[in-house]
């Protein structure tokens, strides 16, 4: 048989073949055709972090990143006896196995996030003008330097502690690396410059007003302000350069942003309200459509079959909460069987709280951090009666007397008390003290595990790499 | 298709290739489609001048004149024997009968063959002298009978042998036919019976008269030598030079009574490893051939060969769909590539080749079978009774309480801490309800064959109809299928034939919904209340962390029994064919090919809103008062399959002297649509089931949540076109070779990537036949084999180079963000520009011998190497952490396989046949391009090169603590070095992971025998395998602590697992299951290797009677054949002692699913009687 027949024959084929195409997809270059389509898949990536996140259906991201930013610190204490992905990180085990250690999902689904954020970013232009693809590309930068932070904050070690040289996360910002691509972790240092990188590349490009789950100017100077007071050292020791960006970015958010502190009532009742046309939100990822579970690893559920409401305020907390605190407000009765000390259960996360799903916003970045924020940098800039100052709006609108002639550690202390009342099962738990150069003590029992004292030096509070990666990438050294 | 008998030694035949071939091609039509050839016959008339021509030359000569072959089964004259002819212009049996006049031999004309055989008796002959038997005639009416005898076409036969019978059977006398088939025979009795026979034709009795009038006799049909579809072509199976193997439908049917073809083949061919997971009704089994060579992917995870029925390549994924047992003429199993490769990128796992009934000339028969049976659940393990259960609890709390010192503190006293915690009442240990009972009872099934089969020269046909009907043991489970099929074969001229295929199954499927797993209800869980009425909801009480024990409620299945809660499969299979075949010369002919298959897949699940399950959709937790309810929920979801294949060859084939050959030029196209849809409603009108009964658009989240909610479905077209030709070429049927080679392209890879070029290469021996070899009388037939070849992997998923966004997410809120109506978008494919074919190289060397008459051997050694397997890879996160499909190693499968048949007792009463066969297979990983593979079930190991694709790893079990009771493993220290620890240790470090097996045996096979004496046949068959892994995980997830008091019901511990009672207890196997400490039974994980069990067996599938009326009362009941039978399936199993599980059926092999049955239940046990009537 002759190749002549045999190519004829194919070429009329071909043609039969060509006509077919696959179905409800959208061509890669028809995504990117047109500025909506810009819109559209930036739209995507918020519904990857608030819960959609490709790897494992069973798991959400956003849960994940509000139990594991809570996890190691002194704000919650645990009622579970068992071993599970909860108390791997609870409890400090660490082991890194997906069985056993959210940190396969909470890794993987950081960078399928950024993965989708790359995408974006990749496909705007040199010059690109219409607003509406600038605006993707803003927002695309925010969320991708918004997941570069927490995994840097959860995986590496506080910055004050040799960021140049400690290990960070591996830094992807292109698309389509090749099979053999395995890069190596960059240092905490490098991370935190690409996030900082973003935020500002960001903060100029936004140009649409959209509500507070959309990213925006004022969302990427809030995000920056935290960033650079992450990096201002700590207190005995503290970088001046990054403590005076932390104070400056918070003094833009709060003085240009158009945001307010809830008052009485409205505040009592903040976190029975969602995001939208909230005026003290500044970021928030919007759960409304999705099947949240946090609530019930906070709080049991009225009816059901599932154990729940294994992670309680802690003793400690409770225990820094006066009586007149208008934050007693976010503590609802609610009795697990067999637990007749711990009958409260934190309510940030009930709204539309049914019988096994939330839907409410994690309010990542909101007015309040910003003033405390600033309070502590100032503070660590030695500017001690601006930051009381600050401190005293924070303790006033929790119907709390304004403190005077506070100065030095006790100044410092309040600032970090304040936050740690203000700002519970907001994901800033140990953050606060480990980059801060302060071991995280808890000194009450829990489920499986007694008092402890964490030193920000000690390797266990970071989140182990995943075992299944490090397999994968010979090249990133284990936590 | 026309049989040769190989075994009787006066029809030794000598075939010419060529006459093979024309034989192929009778079955071989041509082509419309794209090739106009105007039908024009080819001359009937002979006209020859020859003196002393060969008899071959005379036949050569008419086959050019008329285009009719010949074969020569004539042993005594031989076919260089001389003769002169001269004939003008004369038909073609005069022409036939002036070649033959002078000699001994007869002919028969068979479609467009002409079968030259040897006469049994002198040419012309006179009726014997009739041997009177005197006593038993005296006083008798006698007759003197007349007539004729003769085949299908008429021709007078002459010798047949005619003998007089009384009723009894006992012979009178006999006599020959003259000439030309005539018949007298004198003195006969009145009431005697004649019988004819003639070697090679089919016996036929009748009742003597005085005018028998014409009687025709039908050909020998069985016992002949096979001729098998290899490809595009049919060769006899002497010719093949690859590994195929066929079974012929009566085979299948004897055995396990079934809908589904598959479990009928288990154990009866080498190369297929068949499981059954499932003993539900209509359950369908998996097939893999010769180990795994590829592996699954999310969109497919057909491991089992390709399914070819009457030479239509299908995309059906199970046999059952495919095809009826009751139509099946026969199976062939194509394993090597020289069979294969011909089906280039479908092929790669190997080929089923299904042929189905056809009518035959001359034959006029009707068949009837029915068969009742019932089948009873057979399980080897049970749940706990309220006793065995709440004493379980008990001694669980207080070993809780004794680890526990806080709990002592606030409980100084043990028995009331259980008095509080416990989740059972007192009442409860009155009541102990049989669950098992009501899931499981005994089913039965029913089964009705109607066929007919009828045939002239010019047109033959087979109908056939089935109805089978299964009501399973699980509660109300039942299976339904009804089929029909039409196959017609029409000569429009000697030169254009067609066939027309047409078969429908129609199948229905129920399930109940609702029905719980047996771990799911505990044992004092009473469905009646204090006045013995059903309850509707059942209750059950769960503790969280041994605090008060709180309510759930599930639904009572039994209290809505008189709702139709179930979920219908409905499948409907049809596929049609018209094949044309046009002889263009008679070296050369046409074929069409032109096939549509619809394959519909209808699933509808219902909850009736009168029902507890319907009023709260199946969750009824999910609901506190006052919210929204679902009020009756129904699902449908909807899949169509829509085939249509053309394929178009050009068959040559001509002998040179004494070399054959033949070759063949084809082209395919077929084009795959599916499309599927699926809608979820709830507030369901009672007691509808339509599209139009539901009042919201939704499922009981959407009710429950207020979600957005969208129906969903899917549209997608994929197609193959292929070019491929083939050569064969043989010396004297003593040296075969054959080669081909196919190019495919489809839309799996993208424009670039998408050709596919395929080829095999294969020869073959046939030492028999070689003059050393004449002598060595114990060898019977003695061939080699050899093939060499490629295939290819057909994806299933298209257009792998692309990416893809979409904004549809398989969840039901979907890619939306804040608002309902803001969808994003996101990746859901990421581009591969690499990816290529999976190419399957595969070496085969076999061989074929037969000895003393009796026994039959076949060989096989084979080696198949998967290059650039595909796999759905897991990313790493700096690849994006998506899946996206690669190339990613090589696997290698080898093996042997073995099948022996003897006829180990042969005498006229008394018969016992031995057909044992034996497959060995070993997998392993060759290449890989990335380090390792991940165990993609836990993902707790990896897969490296040298290892099975398979293989289980985990940390190596090494006793029980006999002090603590804990579970100790092995252990690498930081050294390297063995140690013991408690619990698993180390489970995150990868070197504690060692080989425990594979989920795939190292061998399988099956060995039946059969006894017949005189009337009586009696079957057994039996399977084994050996060397296989199941995860044991009832141990760990239905023998736990703490699962009782979660509201479920443990497995009762076996005989062969002893539990760990106390210190000191040094016999113990397993540890202490009441302990929390996550050493003890927590640590049983399938980490660890006490959890995966050695699921060798064997197993007795069948043992069936026969009896086989005689032909005496056939006769009287005008009958051509009555068979009664009795059977049993699934009767015995031996298996591992330290085995735990309900049936130790192997795991689904490719899947992450390696527990085998475990709690759930697999091969019921049957037993049937039934009844087959031939008219």
């Amino acid at each position: 048989m002759g190749a002549v027949p045999f190519s004829l024959l194919f070429t009329s084929c071909n043609k039969q073949l060509d006509e077919l195409r696959p179905h409800n997809v959208i061509f890669e270059d028809m995504q990117f055709a047109s500025p909506t389509g810009y819109s559209e898949a930036v739209t995507g990536i918020y519904a990857l972090v608030s819960g959609a996140a490709a790897i494992d259906k069973g798991t959400n991201y956003n849960d994940m990143l509000i139990f594991l930013s809570e996890a190691k610190g002194n704000t919650i204490k645990s009622l579970d006896g068992t071993i599970n992905k909860q108390s791997d990180a609870f409890d400090f085990i660490n082991t890194g196995t997906r069985d056993f250690s959210h940190s396969y999902n909470f890794w993987r689904s950081g960078y399928n996030v950024i993965l989708h954020a790359n995408e974006v970013i990749a496909h705007v232009k040199d010059g690109e003008t219409n607003g509406t693809i600038l605006q993707a590309k803003a927002e695309a930068l925010f969320l991708r330097a918004f997941t570069y932070f927490n995994l840097v904050r959860l995986y590496g070690r506080p910055y004050y502690l040799d960021a140049d040289k400690s290990p960070g996360v591996m830094l992807v910002l292109d698309t389509r690396m090749g099979p053999d691509y395995a890069p190596a972790r960059a240092s905490v240092a490098e991370v935190y410059q690409q996030v900082i990188s973003d935020l500002e590349t960001a903060a100029s490009l936004f140009n649409q007003s959209k509500s507070n789950s959309y990213a925006s100017k004022y969302s990427a100077y809030a995000l920056l302000s935290r960033v650079y007071l992450y990096m201002g050292g700590t207190s005995t020791n503290p970088v001046t350069v990054y403590n005076q960006k932390a104070a400056d970015y918070a003094t833009k958010v709060i003085n240009e942003g158009g945001y307010q502190l809830l008052q009485n009532t409205a505040y009592q009742n903040y976190y029975k309200t969602d995001n939208p046309g909230n005026k003290e939100d500044i970021f928030a990822v919007n759960t409304k459509l999705r099947q949240g579970g946090i609530s019930i690893i906070f709080a049991n559920p009225l009816q059901g079959t599932r154990p729940g409401g294994l992670y309680r305020p802690s003793p400690y907390l409770k225990s820094l909460l006066d009586a007149n605190d208008l934050r007693n407000s976010f503590y609802v009765e609610n009795v697990t069987a067999g637990f007749p000390d711990d009958t409260k259960a934190v309510s940030k996360y009930m709204l539309g709280f049914t019988t096994l799903y939330s839907v409410s916003p994690f309010r990542y970045l909101r007015l309040a951090e910003m003033y405390l924020n600033r309070a502590e940098a100032l503070y660590k800039l030695k500017k001690e009666s601006e930051a009381l100052a600050d401190v005293n709006t924070i303790r006033k609108r929790a119907g709390l007397s304004e403190l005077s002639g506070l100065s030095g550690t006790a100044l410092f202390n309040e600032i970090l008390k304040q936050r740690k009342l203000e700002l519970a099962f907001e994901g800033h738990a140990s953050f606060d003290e480990f980059r801060n150069g302060l071991p995280m003590v808890r000194n009450y029992d829990s489920g499986k595990s007694g008092a402890m004292t964490v030193q920000p030096t000690d390797k266990k509070i970071l989140t182990p790499i995943p075992e299944e990666e490090r397999a994968e990438n010979p090249n990133l050294v284990p936590n | 298709m026309y049989k040769i008998n190989k075994k009787d030694l006066h029809w030794r035949l000598r075939l010419t290739k060529e006459s093979i071939m024309k034989i192929s091609l009778t079955a071989l039509i041509c082509s419309v489609g794209c090739m106009h050839i105007s039908a024009s016959t080819m001359a009937q008339n002979v006209s020859m001048k020859h003196t002393k021509i060969s008899l071959k030359d005379a036949f050569k000569e008419i086959n050019k004149q008329t285009g009719y072959h010949y074969l020569w089964s004539a042993q005594k004259v031989k076919s260089n024997t001389t003769v002169t002819v001269d004939i003008k212009n004369q038909p073609l049996e005069k022409a036939i009968q002036s070649v033959i006049g002078g000699l001994q031999l007869g002919y028969e004309l068979d479609g467009n063959l002409i079968i030259i055989k040897e006469r049994h008796a002198p040419a012309v002959r006179e009726i014997q002298a009739p041997i009177i038997v005197k006593n038993e005639l005296a006083g008798q009416q006698t007759i003197v009978v007349r007539g004729r005898v003769v085949d299908s076409l008429n021709n007078g036969l002459a010798g047949v042998t005619v003998s007089v019978l009384q009723a009894n059977g006992k012979m009178l006398k006999q006599a020959s036919t003259g000439a030309n088939g005539e018949v007298l025979v004198e003195n006969v009795a009145a009431d005697s019976y004649l019988e004819f026979s003639l070697m090679g034709y089919q016996q036929k009795r009748i009742k003597a008269v005085e005018n028998i009038g014409t009687i025709r006799l039908k050909v020998q049909t069985t016992d002949l030598e096979e001729l098998v579809v290899v490809g595009y072509t049919k060769k006899s199976a002497s010719e093949v030079t690859g590994s195929v193997q066929a079974i012929s439908g009566n085979e299948l049917r004897s055995s396990v009574s079934s809908p589904n073809v598959l479990s009928m083949l288990k154990g009866r061919t080498t190369g297929l490893y068949i499981t059954e997971g499932s003993g539900e009704a209509g359950a369908k089994g998996e097939v893999v051939e010769r180990g795994q060579s590829s592996l699954a992917t999310p969109t497919n995870s057909y491991f089992g060969p390709l399914i070819v029925v009457d030479g239509v390549i299908t995309n059906y994924k199970s046999l059952q769909d495919a095809v009826n047992p009751s139509d099946i003429e026969n199976v062939s199993i194509l394993k090597d590539a020289s069979s294969t490769a011909i089906y280039g990128s479908r092929a790669a796992q190997g080929v089923i080749v299904v042929t189905t009934k056809r009518g035959a000339a001359g034959q006029s028969s009707a068949d009837v079978t029915v068969q009742y049976g019932i089948t009873q659940p057979r399980r080897n393990i049970r749940f706990m009774n309220s006793t065995e259960l709440i004493g379980f609890m008990d001694k669980q709390m207080q070993r809780y309480w004794e680890q526990t010192p806080s709990v002592q503190t606030a409980y100084p006293n043990v028995a009331d801490f259980i008095a509080q915690g416990r989740t059972y009442s007192d009442e409860d240990r009155d009541h102990n309800f049989n669950w098992e009972d009501a899931i499981y009872s005994t089913g039965n099934f029913r089964n009705t064959d109607v066929s007919i089969h009828h045939g002239t020269e010019k047109t033959k046909f087979y109908a056939g109809v089935n109805w089978y009907k299964e009501n399973g043991i699980l509660y109300k489970n039942s299976f339904d299928r009804k089929s029909i099929r039409v196959n017609i074969d029409h000569k429009i001229s000697s030169k254009l034939q067609a066939s027309i295929n047409l078969s429908s199954m129609v199948d229905l499927l129920s399930r109940r919904n609702g029905v719980p797993e047996l771990y799911m209800v505990q044992p004092f869980m009473d469905p009646y209340d204090a006045t013995g009425k059903l309850r509707d909801s059942l209750q059950v009480n769960a503790s969280f962390n041994y605090g008060p024990a709180y309510p759930q409620w599930t639904q009572n299945f039994l209290s809505e029994a008189k709702y139709d809660n179930n979920s219908l499969t409905k499948v409907q299979s049809h596929l049609g064919m018209v094949r044309l075949r046009y002889q263009i010369l008679p070296y050369l002919s046409l074929q069409s090919s032109n096939s549509i298959n619809y394959i519909g897949n209808n699933f509808n699940s219902y909850l009736d809103v009168r029902s507890f399950s319907g009023k709260y959709g199946g969750y009824p937790y999910l609901f506190y008062p006052g919210m929204t309810l679902p009020n009756g929920t129904l699902d449908i979801n909807d899949i169509k399959y829509v085939d249509y294949l053309t394929s178009n060859t050009l068959n040559f084939n001509k002998q040179f002297g004494k070399h054959n050959i033949s070759a063949l030029l084809g082209q395919e196209w077929g084009k795959r649509t599916t499309e599927t849809m699926t809608v979820n409603m709830y507030d369901i009108l009672p007691g509808e089931r339509n599209m139009g009964a539901g009042k919201y658009f939704g499922d009981v989240f959407t009710a429950a949540f207020g979600e957005p909610y969208s129906p969903r479905g899917n549209y997608q077209e994929r197609a193959t076109f292929s070019v491929f030709g083939q050569a064969d070429y043989n010396y004297t049927r003593r040296y075969l070779a054959s080669a081909s080679v196919r190019t495919d392209a489809t839309t799996n890879f993208g424009r670039d990537k998408r050709y596919g070029t395929f080829y095999a290469f294969s020869a073959g021996w046939m030492m028999s036949s070689e003059d050393f070899m004449k002598d060595v009388k114990a060898v019977n037939n003695l061939k080699l084999r050899a093939a060499y070849g490629t295939s290819g992997r057909d994806l299933g998923d298209g257009y792998l180079n692309t990416t893809f966004y979409a904004n549809t997410y398989d969840g039901s809120t979907g890619i939306r963000y804040e608002q309902p109506n803001n969808v994003g978008t996101r990746i859901s494919q990421l581009a591969n520009p690499n990816i290529s074919w999976e190419t399957l190289h595969n070496t085969n060397l076999g061989l074929d011998a037969s000895f003393f008459q009796r026994i039959d051997l076949t060989f096989d050694w084979y080696h198949k190497r998967s290059d650039g397997l595909l796999q759905n890879v897991v990313l790493s996160s700096a690849q994006g952490a998506m899946n996206q499909y690669r190339n990613v190693g090589q696997i290698v499968n080898k093996g042997v396989e073995i099948m022996l048949n003897t006829h180990n007792i042969k005498s006229q009463d008394f018969n016992w046949h031995t057909s044992f066969n034996i497959s060995f297979n070993k997998n392993e990983i060759t290449k890989l391009y990335q380090d390792s593979l991940i165990e993609s079930s836990g993902q707790a190991y990896y897969r490296k090169i040298g290892e099975d694709i398979n293989v289980i790893k985990a940390i190596r079990f090494a006793g029980i603590n006999s002090e603590n009771g804990n579970i100790q493993h092995y252990n690498l220290d930081a050294n390297g070095n063995q140690i013991i620890v408690d619990g698993l240790g180390e489970t995150s470090k990868l070197a504690n992971y060692q080989v425990v097996g594979s989920l795939t045996p190292k061998f399988f096979g099956g060995f039946n025998n059969t006894f017949q004496y005189k009337n009586l046949t009696l079957n057994a068959s039996w399977w084994f395998q050996y060397g296989n892994y199941v995860a044991m995980s009832l141990i760990k997830d239905f023998q736990s602590p703490t699962m009782p008091r979660d509201g479920y019901n443990n497995v009762a511990f076996g005989d062969n697992q002893h539990v760990w009672t106390g210190p000191g207890d040094t016999k113990a196997n397993y540890p202490d299951v009441f302990s929390i400490d996550p050493n003890a039974w927590s640590s049983l994980t399938t980490r660890s290797s006490k959890l995966w069990g050695d699921a060798s067996h064997a197993r007795l599938r069948n043992v069936r009677l026969t009896y086989s009326l005689s032909q005496q009362l056939l006769q009287k009941m005008k009958l051509a054949k009555a068979d009664i039978y009795v059977s049993g399936d699934n009767l015995w199993v031996i298996r591992k002692k330290d085995f735990v599980g309900a049936d130790p059926e192997g795991a689904r092999v490719g899947t992450t699913q390696y527990s085998g049955v475990s709690t759930g239940f697999a091969n019921p046990r049957r037993f049937l009687i039934g009844v087959q009537l031939t008219f």
